[in-house]
């Protein structure tokens, strides 16, 4: 059975008979050039050269058939996410080279797919082939600028979305969400970013007491279908998925950001010290690269910042080891602090753990 | 002597029911939790142990209004809550802790 078509970009303003002529010339001429064509996946678009590229509009319509209020929720919904050019390279990223060359071979490979999976037959020895790139470790180790950097190098814009905005307090939404993220990838031709993917890419629960739970079951089958129908580049970030759903193991391939040894520490210290910033001649890179050991290229951005800040408004004209030293203590300290001070809701995974153990233990009382 | 050991239990009673009624949990008595455990433990230093560790606060709304807060540790690693949880019940808790729980029973502190 072949996938449903849609068509997008047909102004409010046509009247629906002219929509419907059109949507079923465009349809059969589709159609017949898809028997024509060996590969498995067709997209077409038609517009004036030099006209802007259509955006998603609410006038999609599938297979002839008038749109349901579930199609138009999803359009509606997918005008939030809109693609803007990448912020960064490959240039900016400091991991080993042999890791950035890992990842794009990866995406290289991934947009190839329908060539070899398709044309070269290999879908008959592996139904489904990985299609999404998952991009795990620490906050901070340049997960979310390598997948802006990968945006670069394929030339396309990038779509940010985190798990936050996709998840919904109303039953039901968050599944139409995760479509319309990537509805609106595809139809604007961008690399769509999930952001804080942990708990979308773990298992899915077998026991399932509460709503929420089901609720985020649903979210983990769309992202199944959704990556088995998107036909672009989808690029997750996790910080740490100790379980991931079975489904995912062929679709997704997993690359680890681990926090930067002495070398990259260095050499992302180096690359963050720019030119323009004045140093006092006393600064001794060594020492407070051995001073980081264990942050994050971001928390030494942040190092770098707070120093050039203190002596900014000291109104010395140059940043010191001092001014370094000064800012390196107080993210250590704040570090501490925040080991225990900010909170977060619990993973449904966390809450199966929890609620066991402490029930196990005669502490926690049945809800009422 | 029935008059008076009336007498003393109406008092014990009330006592004990104002003790509780005045019972407001606040974030920092949470917070001080996990300090003084972390101290005791390490003396504030960050062990690898404490690197898998995170802090949690489960907390429910009893039928009679009172607030039930179990607060623990979870190790990441071997998956196992510390035997040192605590339950603590109270009639309020104040404003921080309860934006830490608004939609949410269970928190986690990391």
């Amino acid at each position: 059975m072949s996938s449903p078509l849609f068509f997008d970009g047909i102004p409010d303003d046509v009247p629906e008979r002219d929509a419907a002529v059109a949507r079923s010339r465009l349809a059969r001429a589709f159609e017949e050039l898809s028997e024509h064509t060996s590969t498995d996946q067709v997209v077409l678009r038609v517009g004036r050269v030099g006209t802007p590229q259509p955006r998603p509009g609410p006038a999609a319509v599938h297979n002839g058939r008038a749109q349901t209020d579930d199609e138009e929720t999803i359009e509606t919904l997918a005008r939030q996410y809109v693609a803007e050019p990448p912020r960064f390279g490959f240039d900016q990223l400091v991991i080993p080279a042999d890791q950035s060359e890992a990842l794009l071979t990866a995406v290289n490979s991934i947009r190839l797919r329908s060539k070899v999976y398709g044309e070269w037959g290999l879908r008959r020895i592996e139904p489904a082939p990985s299609v999404a790139l998952n991009l795990h470790g620490p906050p901070g180790t340049g997960k979310t600028l390598a997948a802006h950097a990968i945006a670069a190098s394929l030339r396309m814009p990038i779509i940010l979305a985190g798990y936050a905005e996709l998840e919904s307090k109303f039953h039901g939404d968050g599944p139409k969400k995760v479509k319309a993220a990537f509805h609106a990838a595809q139809a604007q031709r961008a690399l769509l970013f999930i952001d804080e993917a942990d708990s979308l890419l773990s298992r899915r629960l077998t026991d399932v007491t509460q709503g929420s739970e089901q609720a985020i079951n649903s979210m983990r089958s769309q992202i199944v279908l959704c990556l088995d129908q998107f036909t672009g580049v989808v690029v997750f970030s996790t910080n740490l998925v100790s379980n991931y759903d079975r489904a995912f193991e062929s679709r997704v391939r997993n690359f680890h950001f681990a926090l930067p040894g002495p070398q990259a520490r260095l050499a992302i210290w180096r690359k963050l010290l720019v030119p323009q910033l004045p140093l006092d001649v006393g600064v001794d890179l060594d020492q407070l690269c051995a001073a980081t050991e264990g942050f994050s290229g971001r928390e030494v951005k942040q190092a770098i910042l707070e120093a050039a800040e203190r002596a900014a408004v000291a109104g010395r004209p140059v940043v010191g080891q001092a001014d370094f030293e000064a800012a390196i203590t107080q993210l250590k300290t704040a570090r501490a602090e925040l080991k225990t001070a900010e909170g977060r809701p619990a993973t449904p995974e966390e809450r199966e753990l929890i609620e066991s153990s402490l029930q196990s233990q005669g502490i926690l009382e049945a809800p009422v | 002597m029935v008059i008076e050991t009336v007498v003393m239990g109406i008092w014990l009673t009330i006592t004990i029911l104002d003790l509780v009624a005045e019972l407001v949990l606040k974030f920092t008595q949470i917070l001080g939790w996990f300090r003084n455990r972390r101290r005791h433990l390490t003396g504030y230093a960050l062990s690898e142990a404490e690197r898998d560790e995170v802090g949690f606060t489960l907390q429910n709304l009893r039928a009679n209004g009172q607030y039930r807060t179990v607060q623990g540790v979870l190790n990441t690693r071997t998956n196992q809550v510390a035997a040192d949880a605590r339950a603590i019940t109270s009639n309020a808790i104040d404003d921080q802790l309860a934006s830490h729980h608004r939609g949410s029973r269970l928190v986690i502190y990391n």
